[in-house]
């Protein structure tokens, strides 16, 4: 090739091999994180079944868990706080997992927490005048392991004291993010090679379309298609309730048209089931066992 | 077999782009649910609320449990305008009244029945597209099973989330035969797979052992 025209070529040819190293190795990135992630997504995948299946006859664990309580001594932990006197407690009598604090710590004075991991849960309650632990083992079987292992992150919903505390929880949960970030790199490079197969171009949009579509109404677009409309308007005012203007303002802006008087009794709904709106599953009907 | 190749791979890409919405909904959703940002948001001082009187609510429901109470409870929803999966119904006996959590994916109603004198207050909020992402991940779930699955938006959702995990699977191993045929790529496929493999189950022991 003449050097005139080298300096021409040259930056198209770099060009091109730049786009064609990238669509190389999206490629090649799509099937190695694939591979790398196969265990990890088939173990998720998996226990996600479990969990939505409870009534699988063959998984069940919790009738079959098995539980037993010793007595141990041990020395008082010099610690000052709470976290660091249970690591030495759980140090002392050889338990390690993931802490959860009770609510309240009992009432005659025992220091009491319980230590999970997929597959045991140990209740552990200290007498720290007598200097005896006793501990509750609940251990159950490999189904159960596979139960825990789907949700186990150290982040029960329960109060901002049961925070992450264990590494090999902190490792776990990390695992999870990068599954999820391994799909979610997956997934967009897919749709950079579905785009570059121009004959499976069209079947591809197709079917990226219905799958947006179906996912999305759930999403988002049920809410507007099924939202909340009454059907046989009969409201009354209800003269218990004395509504602020700025409130009243807010629900005349709220309420659909054709309702003649609005009442306000948000205070009534929250004392009333401040619970329920804490997600607190002290329910009447429709709890399992 | 060059056919059945073409028709894997084929497969392999229109399934996997058709489930990718779903598998984008799940993965998205972890770094919520990962990282506590999942806690249920507790209402706003502001939020609008109607009341609706002159009811038809089935005589017996303070004494019916469980599914048949949700089920009698569906015709009052109905007369109220309210859509959604009952998420479970709390009874407060001596004020003769029920508290019914209805929820949508990005939409909350709280109704608060009083079945003696057949009138509800009904308040409702939006939730940000992360909490419906959240909730979708979530359901049907574990828990609540004699109720989960009530309205036909859980029923169909239920369905849905079992074909894309089979889905998934399959295009899995699909994936799989199709990196076969790539001669090249075995060698480090196959050490990126005992290391995929060593690494869950290094993991698993660990924490579980």
């Amino acid at each position: 090739m003449s050097s005139r025209l080298e300096g021409v070529v040259a930056p198209e040819r770099r060009e091109r091999s730049g786009a064609a190293v990238f669509l190389v190795w999206n490629r090649r990135l799509h099937y190695y994180l694939g591979l790398y992630l196969l265990f990890f997504s088939w173990l998720f995948v998996f226990t996600g079944l479990l969990l939505n299946h409870p009534g699988w006859e063959f998984a069940q664990f919790w009738p079959n868990r098995v539980q037993r309580t010793t007595e141990q001594q041990f020395q008082m932990p010099e610690a000052t706080t709470d976290v660091a006197r249970a690591r030495d407690l759980m140090q002392q009598v050889g338990i390690a997992g993931e802490i959860q604090w009770p609510g309240a710590q009992p009432t005659d004075g025992a220091f009491a927490f319980q230590v999970s991991r997929p597959g045991a849960v140990i209740d552990v309650k200290a007498d720290l005048r007598s200097n005896r632990v006793m501990l509750t083992r609940t251990e159950v079987n490999a189904w159960g392991v596979m139960h825990v292992l789907h949700t186990f992150t150290g982040m029960p919903a329960a109060g901002p004291r049961n925070q992450r505390d264990w590494i090999l929880t902190t490792a776990w949960a990390l695992s999870m993010d990068a599954v999820a970030a391994g799909l979610i790199f997956m997934v967009f490079s897919s749709y950079i090679m579905g785009y570059r197969l121009k004959a499976k171009r069209a079947g591809g949009t197709i079917a990226l379309a219905l799958g947006v579509v179906i996912c999305g109404a759930f999403v988002a677009g049920l809410g507007w298609l099924m939202g909340s409309r009454p059907v046989e308007p009969q409201i009354t005012s209800c003269p218990r309730t004395i509504m602020s203007p700025s409130l009243k303002r807010a629900v005349i802006a709220w309420a659909p048209s054709g309702m003649t008087s609005v009442t306000s009794s948000s205070t009534a709904v929250m004392d009333g089931a401040p619970s329920a709106w804490a997600g607190n599953t002290n329910v009447t009907s429709g709890m399992r066992g | 077999m060059r056919r059945l190749y073409l028709v894997t791979r084929d497969l392999h890409l229109y399934v996997g782009l058709f489930i990718s919405p779903f598998i984008l909904v799940f993965a998205v959703s972890v770094f919520y649910l990962v990282h506590g940002f999942a806690q249920r948001p507790a209402p706003g001082p502001l939020d609008a609320s109607r009341t609706v009187d002159n009811l038809t609510v089935p005589p017996d429901i303070a004494r019916m449990q469980g599914r048949a109470r949700v089920n009698a409870l569906r015709p009052v929803l109905d007369q109220l305008g309210v859509r959604g999966e009952i998420d479970f119904v709390r009874h407060l006996a001596s004020e003769h009244r029920l508290i019914v959590p209805v929820r949508l994916p990005d939409r909350d109603t709280i109704i608060t029945l009083d079945y003696d004198d057949k009138t509800a207050t009904v308040t409702s909020r939006g939730h940000a597209l992360a909490d419906a992402l959240v909730y979708l991940h979530k359901m049907p779930g574990p828990h609540n099973v004699d109720v989960r699955g009530n309205s036909p938006l859980m029923g169909a959702w239920r369905v849905l989330a079992d074909a894309t995990t089979y889905l998934f699977l399959f295009v899995t191993l699909s994936g799989i035969y199709l990196w076969l045929a790539l001669k090249a790529e075995r060698r480090v496929g196959l050490l990126l797979l005992c290391a995929g493999a060593g690494t869950v189950a290094g993991l698993v022991y660990v924490i579980a052992a």
